[in-house]
Formats: C-alpha cells, sequence, structure tokens
C-alpha cells in the first residue's frame, strides 16, 4: 500500500512538505534556542548587573518568540491544507478501487463498516503515514539539537536524560498487543453502531409498524452498553500509556534536580545553566513522547492498514470493452453460493437485440444469473462473452455504455432531477434529458415541477409513486441507451397498471437494445421473443404455452351458452396438446346426460362442474379453482372434492378460492386469510388450530335433577382436580371444543367477515 | 397459425350457432331481392350503395356482437386463458367479419352477374370490400372498446353512422352538394364509396388515391396502436 498509495501521494505532495519541514526545524531551533538565551540573561545580565546585555537578549527574545508564533501559525495553515490533500486523495483511491469489487464482497460487508473504513481507517493510516512520520523527523532533529546544547552543559546530565528514553519504550512494550486489541475492539464497535443507526433509519416506518420501537430502543442499549464497555477499556490502557512515561519522567526530573542543584551548589554549574538545563530537560520530553507516541500509534495503525487492505481488491485490471458484436454466449456456467449450487452446466446463446425474459421459483438463481452477466458475479467455472469480450474477468472502462441493469428498487439520489438523469450521462443537454422523460411518459409530471430539471426529487421523492421512481430510472438508462438491458423484477415495487405501461414499452423504447427481463409476471411474457424458465441448475427454453400446463375453473359459468356441453369442451379442448377423455369427466360429474344440451340450459350447479370438467381438460399440472362446490348440491361437491383430492395425489397443484372453510379444512395443506387485500396469516389448517384454537373440554353432568355444564382448559387436565372430581359425577356428555378454521378467520380479521375480500387457498 | 385457425372456425361456429352468420346471410338476400327489384337504369347507382352499406355498417355491427358475446358469457375469461396469444384471439374476430363479409359479396355479385349480367373485376371487387371492412371494423372495435355493453355501443355507433356513413349515402342521392365531396373524405366511408363506384363507372384518379391510401393506413394505425393495446387491457381487466 505504501508503494502503491501512500507513496505517489507523498511525492506528489513534496513541495508542501518541503515547506513544511523547513518552517518545523525553524521552529524547532527557535525553540532550543530561547533557554540559551534565558541562562545569559540570569548568568550574564542579571546576575552580572549588565542592564544594556539584559535589554538586548530581552528584545531578542521578544521577536525571535514573535516571528516563531508566525512561521507556527503559517506552518499549521500549510500543514492542515496538505494533510487535507493527503486525507482526500487517499480517500478518493481507496473509493475508487471499491468498484471494481463484486457483488459478494457487497454482501460481505455492511455499508456502515465500510463507511468506518473510509472514514476512520484511512484518516488514522494517513495521520501516521504524513503527520506522525514526518513529526517523528522534526522530533528526532530537535532531539539531537536539545542534545547536543545540553551536552555543552554537562555530559552526565545529558546521559542521565539519555537513558529514560528505553526505559520508557520497555515499560510500554508488554501493553501493545492490548493496545492493538483495544483499538480493533472499539473501531468494530464504532462500526455496529452506525450499522445500527443505517438500518434503523432506513427501515424506521417498519419499526414502528412492527411495533417493535421498544425491541429496537433496548437493541440500541446493548449496542451502546457494549461500545461504552470497549471505550473504558481502551481509555484504561491510554491512561497506562500515557502515565507511565510520565511516572519515568517525574522521576527523571526529580533526579535531575537534585543531581543539578548539588552541582550548582558545589559551583561545578552556574545558576543560569541550571534554570537552561531544566528547561532542556522538559524540553526533550516531548520529543520523547513524541517518539512515544508514535510507537503507540503502531498497534493503531497496523489494525486500520488491516483494515483498509481487507476491502481493497487483489486484482485491480480494468480494459476498454473492444467488442464491437453484443451477442450473448454463456458456456458450461457452474456457479455456487457455499455449498449451495445454483448453476450447473449453463449454457445459453442470446441474439444481439433480442427481448428475452427469464422465469422461475424465488432462489432458483434468477438475479444471480442477471449478476453474472453484468459482471458483479464471478462464476467459479465457465464463461460468459458478450461479442469477443469475457465478462466477469476484468473490469471495462465505461462498461455501463453497453450493458445496464435496472434493479428491482428504483433509485433516487439526494440531488436534483437534473443531477440525477446526468449520473448516466453528464454531456447531455437538457433536451436530451427531456425528451429521456417523455420518452419514459413522465413529460406531465416534469411540465407540473415548479424548477423543473432543477427540482430536487428526493426531497420530493415522496410525493413519487414506485412507478414514477423507477420511470425516472428508465429515463437514466434512456440517456445511457446501452447494447444490453438487464431488467431485474423490475416492476415488483410498482402498481398494476405501471407495470403494464413498462412491459408492453420497454421492447419500442430500446428496439436496437437486447432485453432480458427477469420476472415473475406470466401474464407479460407475450411482450417477449423467448421465454427461459430458470429450474434444475439450469436454463430451458419455455415454450409460451405455459397455459397448457394450467387449468382455470372459475366461479361463474364461463361457456358459450347457445353450444352444447360437448361443443363447448370440443372447441377448449382442440387449444391443447394433451386432452384428457372429456366423456369420463362429464361422466364421473354425472354430466354425461346433458352433454348435447346447450348450456343455457344447464342448472347453476351443472355449469359449475361443467367449469371443473374444462378447467381438468388438458391435464393440467397447476389448477386454479374459484368456489368450486358453490352452488352444488352435497353429493356433486363430494364428487368435486373427490376428483381434487385425486388431483392432488396424481402430483398436481390446487389453488383454491373460496368462502367455505370445511373445504379448506378438508381439501388443504396451506391456509391464506386475505383481509382487506393483506395477507393476514398463512400457515396449515392445523398450526392454525394449534395457535388460534380454544384448547377446552366441556363436561355435562347431572346435579339435583338438573344438566351443569363445565368447561375446564385442556392444558394441565390430568393435575386439575375439579376435572376429576367432575368425572365422579352423573356424566352426560364430555367433548372438546373444537375451534373451526371460521372462528379463526373472524379472530384473526378482527371480527369482520368481509366475503368479498377473504380468499383462502 | 393452427391455433389462429381453430379460434377462427370457433368465431364462425358461434356466428352460426348464435344465428348471427344467419342474419348476413338474410341482410344479404334482401340485398338481392333489392337489386332483383331494382330498375335497370338504377343499378349502377344504387348497388355500389349496398355494397358499401353491407360491408362497412354490417362488418361494424357483427365485429361489435362477436366481442359483446363473449363479453356478456364471460368466455372471454376462458379464451384468456387457453395456450393463445390476445392478438391471435382479435385477429381471428377480424378475420371471422371479413369472411362474412366476403360471403355477403359474392351473394350480391353473383345476383349482379347473374340477374344483369354486369362483370366487375373480381380480385379488386373483393379486395375493395376488405379494405372497406378493415377500416370500418377497426374504427367499430374503438367504438365498442369504448363502450360499456352492446346498447352504448349501438348509440356511439348510430352517431358514428350519422357523422360519417349517411352523409355519403346523401351525397350519393345529391342531397349534399358535390362541392362537400372532398370535406367527407375525412370520413372512411366515402373512400370506400369512391373504390366500389370505379368498379361500375369512372372515378377520378386523385380520389382512388386518397381513397387507397386512407382505407389502408387507418387500419394499419388504428389496430396495432389504438385497438390491440385497449383491447389487451380490457381482457386483462376481465
Amino acid at each position: 500500500m505504501f508503494k502503491n498509495i501512500i507513496f505517489p501521494l507523498l511525492r506528489k505532495n513534496k513541495r508542501g512538505f518541503f515547506v513544511i519541514f523547513f518552517f518545523s526545524i525553524f521552529i524547532s531551533i527557535s525553540g532550543a534556542i530561547q533557554p540559551f538565551i534565558m541562562q545569559h540573561i540570569i548568568d550574564d545580565a542579571i546576575l552580572a548587573s549588565n542592564l544594556n546585555q539584559l535589554y538586548i537578549l530581552v528584545v531578542i527574545t521578544f521577536f525571535l518568540t514573535i516571528f516563531t508564533m508566525m512561521i507556527s501559525a503559517i506552518n499549521e495553515i500549510y500543514y492542515t491544507k496538505n494533510s487535507m490533500n493527503i486525507l482526500f486523495e487517499f480517500r478518493k483511491i481507496v473509493f475508487n478501487k471499491l468498484f471494481l469489487h463484486d457483488k459478494t464482497f457487497l454482501n460481505k460487508y455492511h455499508s456502515a463498516d465500510l463507511m468506518s473504513r473510509l472514514q476512520g481507517d484511512i484518516s488514522e493510516l494517513q495521520r501516521f503515514y504524513t503527520d506522525t512520520v514526518f513529526s517523528l523527523f522534526s522530533t528526532i532533529i530537535s532531539l539531537v539539537f536539545i542534545s547536543t546544547i545540553i551536552y555543552t552543559y554537562n555530559i552526565k546530565l545529558m546521559i542521565l536524560i539519555l537513558i529514560f528514553l528505553p526505559i520508557e519504550f520497555f515499560c510500554l512494550k508488554p501493553l501493545y498487543p492490548h493496545m492493538h486489541n483495544s483499538t480493533k475492539t472499539m473501531r468494530e464497535s464504532t462500526s455496529n453502531i452506525g450499522k445500527f443507526f443505517i438500518e434503523s433509519f432506513r427501515y424506521l416506518l417498519v419499526l414502528k409498524n412492527l411495533g417493535a420501537k421498544e425491541q429496537t430502543l433496548e437493541k440500541l442499549d446493548f449496542i451502546q452498553d457494549d461500545y461504552k464497555k470497549v471505550v473504558i477499556k481502551n481509555k484504561k490502557i491510554n491512561l497506562i500509556f500515557s502515565q507511565i512515561p510520565a511516572f519515568i519522567s517525574l522521576l527523571g526530573k526529580t533526579i535531575i534536580i537534585s543531581y543539578g542543584g548539588y552541582l550548582t551548589i558545589k559551583g561545578e554549574l552556574k545558576v543560569g545553566e541550571l534554570v537552561a538545563f531544566l528547561t532542556y530537560f522538559t524540553m526533550i520530553l516531548a520529543p520523547v513522547h513524541t517518539i512515544l507516541g508514535v510507537v503507540n500509534n503502531l498497534p493503531k495503525m497496523k489494525v486500520s492498514l488491516n483494515r483498509v487492505l481487507e476491502i481493497l481488491p487483489k486484482d485491480e485490471k480494468v480494459e476498454p470493452f473492444k467488442s464491437s458484436n453484443f451477442e450473448i454466449v454463456v458456456k458450461d456456467l457452474n456457479f455456487s453460493y457455499a455449498n449451495n449450487k445454483i448453476f450447473e452446466n449453463l449454457n445459453l446463446n442470446i441474439k444481439e437485440k433480442s427481448k428475452i425474459a427469464i422465469i422461475g421459483k424465488n432462489g432458483a438463481g434468477k438475479s444471480t444469473f442477471g449478476d453474472l452477466l453484468c459482471g458483479f458475479l464471478k462464476a467459479q467455472d465457465g464463461n460468459i462473452f458478450i461479442g469477443n469480450e469475457e465478462i466477469g474477468k476484468n473490469d471495462f472502462i465505461n462498461f455501463s455504455k453497453y450493458l445496464v441493469k435496472l434493479e428491482q428498487t428504483p433509485i433516487i439520489f439526494d440531488d436534483s432531477l437534473r443531477g440525477n438523469l446526468l449520473l448516466a450521462n453528464d454531456k447531455a443537454s437538457d433536451e436530451e434529458l427531456i425528451n429521456s422523460l417523455k420518452k419514459t411518459g413522465m413529460f406531465d409530471w416534469y411540465n407540473s415541477l415548479e424548477n423543473g430539471l432543477d427540482t430536487n426529487i428526493f426531497e420530493s421523492g415522496a410525493n413519487l409513486s414506485g412507478g414514477q421512481k423507477q420511470r425516472i430510472a428508465l429515463s437514466r438508462i434512456i440517456l445511457l441507451n446501452p447494447k444490453i438491458i438487464i431488467l431485474d423484477e423490475f416492476t415488483s415495487s410498482i402498481d398494476e397498471k405501471d407495470t403494464l405501461w413498462f412491459y408492453e414499452n420497454i421492447s419500442k423504447i430500446f428496439p436496437d437494445s437486447t432485453i432480458i427481463a427477469i420476472t415473475h409476471h406470466l401474464n407479460m411474457l407475450n411482450n417477449f421473443d423467448e421465454v427461459y424458465l430458470l429450474e434444475d441448475k439450469n436454463l430451458k427454453e419455455y415454450k409460451k404455452d405455459y397455459y397448457e400446463d394450467i387449468g382455470v375453473g372459475f366461479e361463474m359459468p364461463v361457456h358459450f351458452g347457445k353450444l352444447t356441453g360437448r361443443e363447448n369442451l370440443i372447441y377448449f379442448a382442440s387449444f391443447y396438446k394433451k386432452n384428457i377423455d372429456y366423456l369420463a369427466l362429464m361422466e364421473r360429474v354425472g354430466l354425461s346426460e346433458a352433454l348435447d344440451q346447450e348450456v343455457n340450459q344447464y342448472s347453476k350447479g351443472m355449469k359449475v362442474r361443467l367449469n371443473f370438467v374444462r378447467a381438468l381438460l388438458n391435464d393440467p399440472k397447476v389448477l386454479f379453482l374459484d368456489e368450486p362446490t358453490a352452488g352444488l348440491d352435497p353429493n356433486n361437491s363430494k364428487i368435486i372434492k373427490t376428483m381434487i383430492k385425486e388431483f392432488r395425489e396424481r402430483g398436481g397443484t390446487v389453488i383454491i378460492t373460496t368462502h367455505l372453510m370445511g373445504d379448506v379444512e378438508e381439501l388443504c395443506d396451506q391456509v391464506v386469510f386475505m383481509h382487506k387485500g393483506i395477507v393476514s396469516e398463512a400457515a396449515s389448517p392445523r398450526n392454525l388450530k394449534l395457535e388460534y384454537g380454544q384448547k377446552e373440554i366441556q363436561v355435562e353432568y347431572l346435579e339435583n335433577n338438573q344438566v351443569v355444564s363445565k368447561v375446564f382448559p385442556l392444558d394441565k387436565i390430568a393435575t386439575n382436580e375439579d376435572f376429576h372430581h367432575c368425572l365422579e359425577k352423573d356424566i352426560q356428555t364430555i367433548h372438546t371444543g373444537e375451534t373451526t378454521l371460521d372462528d379463526i378467520f373472524i379472530k384473526i380479521t378482527g371480527g369482520t367477515v368481509d366475503d368479498a375480500t377473504r380468499k383462502t387457498h | 397459425m393452427m391455433q389462429l385457425v381453430k379460434l377462427i372456425k370457433g368465431e364462425i361456429q358461434r356466428f352460426y350457432k348464435y344465428k348471427i352468420l344467419h342474419i348476413s346471410v338474410l341482410v344479404s338476400v334482401i340485398w338481392v331481392i333489392l337489386i332483383i327489384l331494382l330498375d335497370e337504369a338504377a343499378i349502377t347507382q344504387m348497388v355500389p350503395l349496398l355494397i358499401l352499406m353491407d360491408a362497412a355498417m354490417m362488418s361494424i355491427i357483427l365485429m361489435a356482437a362477436s366481442y359483446f358475446f363473449e363479453k356478456q358469457e364471460n368466455t372471454i375469461r376462458t379464451t384468456f386463458v387457453l395456450p393463445v396469444y390476445p392478438r391471435q384471439i382479435l385477429l381471428a374476430k377480424i378475420i371471422s367479419v371479413i369472411l362474412l363479409e366476403l360471403l355477403s359479396g359474392t351473394i350480391i355479385l353473383l345476383t349482379m352477374v347473374i340477374a344483369y349480367g354486369i362483370q366487375v373485376p373480381f380480385l379488386l371487387y373483393f379486395a375493395y370490400i376488405l379494405l372497406i371492412v378493415l377500416s370500418h371494423t377497426a374504427v367499430g372495435m374503438v367504438i365498442t372498446l369504448r363502450s360499456k355493453d352492446f346498447s352504448a355501443m349501438l348509440t356511439n355507433y348510430i352517431i358514428f353512422a350519422f357523422i360519417t356513413i349517411i352523409p355519403t349515402f346523401l351525397l350519393s342521392f345529391k342531397v349534399i352538394p358535390e362541392s362537400w365531396e372532398f370535406v367527407l373524405a375525412l370520413s372512411p366511408t366515402q373512400g370506400g364509396q369512391w373504390l366500389i363506384e370505379s368498379l361500375f363507372s369512372q372515378v377520378e384518379p386523385i380520389k382512388m388515391i386518397i381513397s387507397l391510401i386512407y382505407l389502408s393506413v387507418l387500419p394499419a394505425l388504428l389496430y396495432p396502436l389504438v385497438v390491440y393495446p385497449r383491447y389487451k387491457k380490457v381482457i386483462m381487466g376481465e
């Protein structure tokens, strides 16, 4: 690091350092001369009653001090400016290198931790490499100069003073490891506080909504207590570090005054010389302490150095992107997170300007694939090429001109609308910025802004919907006009209307770009040329006729009334590649007799059954049923439920929307209660009953020819004496109080049963 | 492609089952009777109007009927979960209406040939009918998709007819002065009138050029830019 970063910085600022160095030497010499003049004032002017010399020496001292003060002030300003230059450039270099990292790095380090390293640790390093080392030089010069002067007074006293230096050093040496550990812990603890506040500020409303305020405050107390302990421990070690030299200095001073006084009394030393000597001794302590401070800072610097080195990228190769074609070729790609294999020998070719969609279950690796294409992640094995360039091996200059990813959550920076847009292309004119807004349908909104492009949209961001924010993010991409655009669940935070707009317009806005959309919106796949399904660690071409695999049973009649049941079924079945024998299905649901009747003549129950048969026509893998037994008599209801169970047993997935809790208990593994559009609860019926159910036993017995009823909690029933006492009576009935899903629903939704919003799957 | 053919077959089957085909043929029969009863001198003036009336007015009604029957019976939902694209569903409707109109056109053509021995260039005749049907169904679909139900659609359709179709007829009967002819060129019906008229008599080349461009460009713009997005939105909303 010193060779690659610090030394070039020092060299760049060498002029400043030479000036500071020169001034510092002057200040040190000026300081060292003053006790010497003082000695002459006492011995040669005051004690010798030489008034003329006294005035001359006092005037010299006065002006020398003034001059030194002025030089010190100039030096201080110069020094601060120089230090700041180095600090800022140092931080900028490290920050610039962070752009070379991939996503694993950002997943590993919390932003507060990175912030602490970039602020605290880099400052520490800068202080050490420039300020401390530099002051060490001037200190050594002062030390040599003062030692020479003291030597001229008395060699024995000079040796005595110099002995204290190694004594202090060896006394402090055992404390170095403690100092190192304590500093490291303190940095981590500071970073923890940062992490806590960054997260809490971001999710303040979520925490409020969850009612987790108290918990959060407790966590803050815990973190602060931890920090307090660490700070106090550090303070103690620092105190020992500072008190040991102070004690040794005191000891030295006592010995020197005693010995110096003895020499003066004996006449071997003049009074002025003793005074000067004592002043020099005090002065020599400062350089000694500076040297010790440097030594003291060594462990801190080592911690900071390691923390900064840890975040620097190992490989810093950046090359221009040279390829002129933009076909994407993925060859034998393998990627794992620890032991979790995500892709295995994945191969894919994406032609230039094609529009493709990638679908798959949560956790299948869709976003990971997007990150690999962007070079945010590096594959363990295999290659990704864009034209002739391999992605993930090196970083490319201006790669965003070729490939850009539109993230799930639109990012609006704390800046004006212009500033937010210019991030993508700082050379874009106002006209281009406005055009990009027009293309994303934001022109009317732009016209409504009082300050136009200079409006701070972060401050007014609260008024922007998710869709509008994403449109601004898309405007940025329009300004870049990249060759490849990756859309990673880019409509997940926006409403249905905006989602529709995005999917319908994205290809029109970027007709000459390759678009790769990672999506869950199966109903939007028609907007793409090709669709790939991420499954079993690989991408498979997903045929657009995915409706082949789903069956939908609507609640309301959805058949051509003037056509017979048979004609309806033949018509709908003709669209599927795979068909089930509809005659057998119709017989099963008791409609074989009505096959050739017009559907208009069917009763409601018959239409519901016909809907069910229609949903099964293509032997689907997933069956969506809306109120499948509504309007059916118990017999027919039983038939439909039996068929649903059989479908499940064959490995099919059934999603039922119903208000009949009996059906839910009988047919479903999982229940989702929805209330006012929000999922209130999701669990298995059994777990719901365990969680919300009343666990009690009701006993009815005869007493004085009257039926008495008592309810006992099921908990600890074996030891419940009242219950055992009841059992000795003339028992009429004993039964458990079973809670139904209806009760649970009412409980969950606060007793407001709203059929329109109640959906149970 | 096969899915589209199946959808078209389904549309035609429903036209038959819902008696729309019968009505269409019945209307053609009325035209046939009218043609037979017409004075020979009035044939060249009236027949183009009958052909136009059938192609322009009936096609809109057929298209709207097909759409609203499906909407009323909720089968639009069922169709949407089939392995077909929304554009195929719309295309099947347009093609089935064109087929019905071509059938109607064939009946009228045969009547003219058999009863009066009037010869017209067949290919041009069907091509012009195709253009008239395409342009009118495009406008008709815009009206249909903006109407809540069939009766609301009929109200809008009558307003549209008063503004565009009726003036063309009035112009033909010289109720409206000829100087208004080029103003009426804004109406696709007037363009259709010039095209059909050209089969029977001389029409100025400028009128032919205007008609051909207008009736080709109008559906080419309306279908992809207005009708299809709106149709997709409406059926997705279902």
